[in-house]
């Protein structure tokens, strides 16, 4: 291809024909609110005109044994840290396996609940219905089975437990929901999380000093291939990246061990990613030196703040920061959520 | 009338200016630095990195990251000079096809004018950037002491980067023009150059009439500030080895960091006495914890740590003014060049050699880019009394018997010129003589660069001495040198064009230039994309967050399920078109998200 035929077409940008708004109202939803009045309900004109689904994503999806849901979608990053977050969700699930019998506690947030029943995907890990808010990471649509898509559902009735259920309640959300859009300006807060010490007695403890890789897998546990797709199929992308990895360095033309490490790769950072804003946000250090020795940081930590200018996005420092892309944004991820670093547009 | 820029390419840093009226100024890059470093290097994900940012990452990415290329243009893969700088680099140098100097990088391998040439590429783009407008036309810098093939060398890579050279200058005559001096009266000047890679000294005779004779130069390319921040984390590193017993060296990403706060501290203690070099989490020690180094340096430290360095240059400008045969108090200016001349204790030394206080009106990081902006403005506005006439760098002569150097035309001769003496046979019944072209100012033939070698034959037997053979030198307007020569006595003669070459084929500078003309085009068309995609992602996030309240309000009602479930789309659409790189798509997704969020601040107007 030319130089010149690289270059951009920008296309003209416009409305749907008068002839199909016609047909678009008998396409309006009937159930809308009255109180709501009068809205633009040509916004999502080019979606009904074009008869199209949402475009696939790029990435071709993954051979799995589980059953896609068609309709599933993206979903919010949760509100704790990834790492705590699938912890406990492998706690739980390893209670639950035991026999034990929970209820469900009301959510914590302040977001209400929405109607109408999870989503229960057959055969696989059923998904325990509770009052519940959006707790998962968002996922690639139709490559990633979306198990723990749980909408704001006001009236659910709780069922009976699932011993593959996840153990909302013990989940352990700090206020209200954290994420922040880029042009949001942090809270300050005198006081700040100092060190991300988990419990002793959790299976799941990782120190910063472990790349994302070693993080979730604890001396003798099951690293086999099966142990991978059930970490997959649970969301722990983190665990089932750390096995994938292990069978590769067995096997480096396993297939199917590179399209599930590819696969928990890309999730991994759309998730951190979210969490930052996006490549081009710029980071500052807000901390300062002195309150910096504080953070139970590493040395690959210490190195990535020091590229921090105030001037390069984070794609700037993932060039030259010298490790995986993957590492550099845990690492950026968790310095955000110790209120090390500020983000902002450039 | 075309604006002509002066860019002083150097060893570690470079510079460009342009001429604002009466005066030049300097242009500085995108990140407000005015100097921008010479350093290239290629990520594992196949991006190129020029500048600054490349430098960042030259110790973590060392084997893909190149810098003082200037050390190995136009030289010859035999050079001794090459050779050094092979066990010195981290970087890969292999032979190219044509006994010349290639590099390494990733999967590529890159000629050192290609290298130069991105660097020349970048302070193009920066200068394009500032006056708004295309520029096409450059005067490039280079060092006294180079000769032909790296002058050509270094006008190639003025070529690939899509610039007309249309002179090199040398880098003591720069900083000369930059200080005024050349206009009204003749004067004699040392100009003590301490770069971040290289030393040079030189002396210059500044005539009235616009000739700036270099009468001696001489230097060490392996000296500069470079060597004073080795010091700096020699010192750094010995402390920490001895409170931890960790050898910081053995870690890239600690070493990255004692580069980069070495030289700081380096360049503060300059203007303050001392400075805390703080850098925590420096070292993990694998137990968990990671060590924190806190040291304070002062001036005086510095000083003792870097003495003998100073004292080297100290000695080589004395060596310079010996060349030169002039005596202290013959010596009229002393100006300084090069970042590492801010230093106090250099300044000092060179006062006390020379007797006087240097000349300090011009930043010398930035004087010898200024000489060049005038050069080129009085080249375009041909202000002939500001033009330097172009002289020949080297002397040019033949060797002679017993690997004698004969020379015919003297160095700083001005051209065109033409020349010729007569020489004679070595031998009895000598039928035919070789003569060997030569550059260089040593009396001794080896030790100076072979230009080019023909044979004279049919010579009329005699004893030696009784045959005269002429050798004509001449230099044309573009530098082309022709030699010949000629049996007085039989009329037989012989002849050979020399032309500096840098090692290059026209088709190979041919290909580059292409090459570079595409990777400018694609470079124009991500930073456009670049905008699009800050654009869209803004616009995604402020949908995002916008989802639990627009949830709230109307989620119960098929009306929310169904906005949301399309807004969920669009934003996953919206980031499969960035992700895509699909410009045209990434703008209809704009459009769609625009759409989107009047349509929820509509909904949370109406809910709230």
């Amino acid at each position: 291809m030319s130089a010149d035929q690289r270059r951009p077409t920008h296309p003209p940008r416009g409305r749907a024909p008068l002839d199909t708004l016609d047909k678009l109202d008998s396409l309006r939803p009937s159930s809308l609110p009255p109180e709501l009045g009068e809205l633009d309900f040509s916004w999502d004109d080019d979606l009904i005109v074009q008869g199209q689904r949402p475009a696939r994503p790029v990435l071709s999806p993954l051979e799995l044994d589980l059953e896609l849901d068609e309709g599933d979608r993206p979903t919010a990053v949760p509100d704790i840290p990834m790492d705590q977050f699938v912890a406990r969700a492998m706690a739980a699930v390893d209670r639950d396996e035991q026999g034990q019998n929970r209820q469900s506690s009301p959510s914590p947030l302040d977001s209400a609940p929405t109607s109408g029943p999870p989503t229960l995907r057959q055969g696989r890990v059923p998904v325990r219905p509770v009052e519940a808010y959006e707790l998962i990471p968002r996922l690639k649509t139709t490559s990633i089975p979306d198990l723990l898509s749980l909408a704001h559902k006001p009236d659910i009735e709780k069922a009976p437990l699932d011993p593959l259920a996840l153990d909302i309640s013990e989940m352990h959300i700090n206020g209200p929901n954290r994420y922040l859009s880029p042009t949001e300006p942090p809270e300050v807060e005198a006081a700040f999380d100092t060190t991300v010490a988990p419990a002793d007695d959790d299976p799941h403890r990782h120190t910063e000093a472990d790349s994302v890789t070693t993080i979730t897998l604890s001396p003798g546990e099951d690293t086999s291939r099966p142990s991978m797709k059930d970490r997959y199929a649970i969301g722990d992308f983190s665990g089932a990246l750390e096995i994938a990895e292990i069978l590769l360095s067995v096997d480096p033309s396993d297939l199917e061990a590179q399209r599930y490490a590819t696969s928990c790769r890309d999730v991994l950072t759309q998730m951190y990613l979210s969490r930052l804003g996006g490549f081009d946000q710029v980071i500052s250090v807000v901390l300062p030196a002195e309150e910096l020795r504080w953070l139970n940081l590493d040395h690959r930590a210490g190195f990535l703040l020091s590229l921090v200018d105030g001037v390069s996005t984070i794609e700037e420092l993932l060039d030259i920061s010298g490790m995986s892309r993957l590492d550099a944004l845990r690492i950026f991820a968790t310095l955000r959520e110790q209120r090390a670093i500020l983000l902002s547009s450039r | 009338m075309e604006r002509v820029i002066g860019i002083d390419l150097g060893t570690t840093n470079s510079c460009v200016a342009v001429m604002e009226g009466d005066a030049p100024v300097v242009v500085p890059n995108r990140g407000g630095y005015k100097t921008t470093p010479s350093i290239v290097a290629v990520t594992e994900a196949g991006k190129r990195l020029v500048g600054h940012i490349a430098k960042r990452q030259a110790i973590t990415n060392a084997e893909n990251t190149v810098y003082a290329a200037k050390r190995l243009i136009g030289r010859k893969w035999t050079s001794p000079q090459v050779k050094t700088t092979l066990l010195a680099s981290a970087f890969t140098i292999v032979e190219g096809p044509h006994g010349d100097v290639r590099i390494k990088l990733r999967e590529k391998t890159f000629s050192v004018p290609e290298i130069s040439s991105m660097v020349l590429q970048e302070m193009k783009v920066i200068a394009e950037d500032y006056l708004g407008g295309p520029v096409s036309k450059a005067v490039v810098t280079v060092p006294a002491y180079f000769n032909d093939n790296q002058r050509q060398a270094t006008k190639d890579a003025g070529q690939i980067a899509g610039l007309d050279v249309i002179r090199i200058i040398n880098e003591p005559t720069a900083a000369s023009l930059a200080y005024g001096f050349g206009k009204g009266f003749d004067r004699t000047i040392v100009v003590y150059d301490l770069g971040g890679g290289t030393f040079d000294v030189s002396v210059l005779e500044i005539g009235s009439h616009g000739v700036f004779k270099v009468i001696a130069t001489t230097g060490d390319t392996f000296l500069g500030g470079e060597d004073f921040d080795g010091r700096v984390i020699d010192w750094l590193v010995k402390g920490f080895h001895e409170e931890h017993a960790i050898d910081l060296r053995q870690d890239r990403m600690a070493l990255q960091r004692l580069r980069d706060a070495s030289e700081k501290a380096k360049c503060e203690l300059s203007s303050v006495v001392e400075t805390e070099i703080n850098l925590p989490f420096i070292i993990s020690t694998g137990r968990n914890e990671a060590l924190h180094l806190q040291r304070t340096l002062t001036r005086q430290i510095l000083e003792e740590l870097t003495a003998d360095l100073v004292s080297r240059t100290i000695q080589i400008t004395q060596q310079a003014l010996l060349d030169s045969k002039l005596k202290i108090d013959e010596i009229d200016e002393t100006i300084l060049v090069g970042g590492m001349t801010r230093m106090p204790a250099v300044q000092r030394a060179v006062g006390q050699l020379i007797r006087k206080v240097p000349s300090k009106g011009v930043h010398p990081d930035e004087v010898v880019a200024l000489g060049a902006a005038i050069q080129g403005a009085a080249l375009v506005e041909e202000r002939h009394e500001m033009v330097l006439l172009d002289v020949t760098p080297h002397d040019l002569g033949i060797m002679t018997v017993g690997s004698h150097f004969e020379e015919l035309i003297p160095q700083n001769t001005t051209v065109p010129t033409s020349r010729a003496k007569i020489f004679t046979t070595s031998r009895d019944n000598q039928t035919a003589v070789k003569i060997l072209v030569m550059q260089g100012e040593s009396r001794k033939a080896d030790e100076n660069e072979l230009l080019g070698e023909f044979v004279l034959t049919g010579l009329k037997p005699a004893p030696k001495g009784q045959v005269e053979i002429e050798v004509t030198f001449a230099i044309n307007t573009d530098g082309i040198v022709s030699v010949s020569a000629k049996d007085m006595d039989t009329g037989q003669a012989q002849s050979i064009q020399v032309t500096a070459t840098s090692g290059l084929t026209t088709d190979e500078i041919r290909s580059m230039m292409q090459n570079a003309q595409d990777y400018m085009v694609e470079r124009r068309t991500d930073e456009a994309f670049e905008i699009e995609r800050q654009r869209a992602e803004t616009l995604m996030a402020e949908v995002e967050s916008m989802f639990s309240v627009v949830e709230r309000v109307v989620g119960a009602s098929d009306f929310g399920k169904d906005a949301l479930a399309k807004a969920r789309s669009v934003v996953e659409r919206a980031r499969q078109a960035v992700k895509r790189k699909d410009s045209q798509a990434v703008l209809e997704q704009i459009d769609m998200l625009e759409r989107t969020i009047r349509m929820f601040r509509g909904v949370v107007s109406r809910g709230t």
